[in-house]
């Protein structure tokens, strides 16, 4: 198949279908993390509770959608991995990936050596690890690739997408950039919700 | 450009000597975090030989930290004096790579660390009153560049460019890339003790 016809691959019921279970399975793990975040172990009320629910209720479904969009990629005919590499969108699903799996392994490891007496586990504190290396790996990649000339943005549904959630994840370590005292001033609307 | 061997020679001076003063201002605020009573609490988990090796350990690995960053700094502006290879249309190098991804992280770590403490410098996390204000300001700024490298390695790896030649700061950048890759295998073990 040639290059013009992957790029216009047409959006089917089985990428919707893949997209659905994406969600689903991001929602179920959202709600653990909710839970953890309404728990009294809970140390920042207010507007940090709120921020902290809104990165799960966006991230758990950047996540899955980005797995989602590897396996709607691959599931076809496709280009060969070395042109697929030059698509922003396609890399920030890979390197997402990758960086998921490491912090994974990470917090696989707390989980099996840390004393469950000292340390109670906290879901909302596990996916923070977890997706902690998201955003700079996917900030990494595109600046590596952006420099080296290599930026070749698909019009694809596929590759628009990667380059959202990828832009999402970078916009979220942006955010903190915002100092505090500005950052604070965000309205709690989530108190009322949690609580 | 670096032109003069003698320019070379004072960059490298400054930047080791940059490299010892931050790693041994790091080493106090590490001794002070990974007390004995940290120690202690491992006590009941883990062998003897564990508990003898833990402590050092998690502190020469926070030093290696601080003096990565530093070399990162000064590798980034190395590069950045240097004809950089990385642009024009053809696939970095590993040690390239490393060198613009890691740069890029400790970049903006020092931005997040310098914001807050300039917004928050008496009572924030990274003010200036904190006591371990460079140990928790390296412990913060590490962690971004190890994603960067990773991200930008996984790339290079999806593209099948993973093998390129090398020359002298390919190779400086293919050791950066390669310490904070095993910084993050290091994370593995921290996780374990604390």
């Amino acid at each position: 198949m040639s290059h013009a016809r992957i790029s216009t691959r047409r959006f089917t019921l089985a990428d919707l279908m893949i997209l659905i279970a994406a969600t689903g399975a991001g929602m179920a793990m959202f709600r653990p993390y909710q839970a953890a975040l309404a728990g009294p172990g809970f140390q920042n009320a207010g507007v940090l509770r709120t921020i902290e629910t809104t990165y799960g209720a966006w991230s758990f479904l950047a996540a899955w959608w980005m797995i989602a969009l590897l396996i709607i990629q691959y599931r076809g005919v496709h280009p060969h991995r070395s042109r697929l590499a030059r698509r922003p969108g396609h890399v920030a699903c890979g390197v997402a990936a990758v960086a998921l799996v490491a912090g994974i392994t990470q917090e696989l490891t707390r989980f099996t050596f840390q004393d469950p007496i000292i340390k109670a586990f906290s879901f909302h504190q596990s996916w923070i690890t977890m997706s902690a290396r998201v955003g700079p790996a996917v900030a990494g990649a595109w600046f590596v690739l952006a420099l080296s000339g290599r930026w070749r943005a698909d019009g694809g549904w596929i590759d628009r997408l990667g380059r959202l959630l990828g832009c999402c994840w970078i916009g979220w370590q942006l955010l903190w950039m915002i100092p505090n005292v500005i950052r604070l001033q965000i309205p709690p609307f989530c108190d009322g919700v949690l609580t | 450009m670096i032109r003069t061997g003698l320019a070379r020679s004072l960059f490298l001076i400054i930047l080791l000597g940059a490299v010892a003063a931050v790693v041994i201002h790091n080493d106090r605020g590490a001794s002070d975090y990974f007390n004995r009573n940290m120690v202690e609490s491992l006590e009941h988990r883990w062998c003897p030989l564990v508990r003898t090796v833990a402590r050092p350990t998690l502190r020469v690995g926070s030093d290696f930290e601080a003096a990565l960053i530093v070399i990162t700094a000064g590798l980034g502006l190395a590069a950045l004096r240097m004809p950089f290879r990385l642009s024009g249309k053809r696939w970095p190098g590993r040690g390239t790579a490393a060198i613009a991804a890691s740069a890029l992280g400790v970049g903006y770590g020092i931005a997040r660390v310098a914001i807050d403490t300039l917004m928050d410098s008496t009572s924030g996390f990274l003010g200036l009153l904190n006591p371990r204000f460079l140990f928790d300001s390296v412990r913060f700024c590490a962690g971004f560049p190890k994603g960067t490298v990773l991200g930008a390695w996984s790339l290079l790896f999806l593209a099948g460019r993973w093998k390129s030649p090398a020359d002298g700061l390919e190779w400086l950048g293919r050791g950066l890339g390669w310490s904070w890759i095993a910084l993050i295998a290091f994370d593995l073990f921290r996780s374990a003790l604390c």
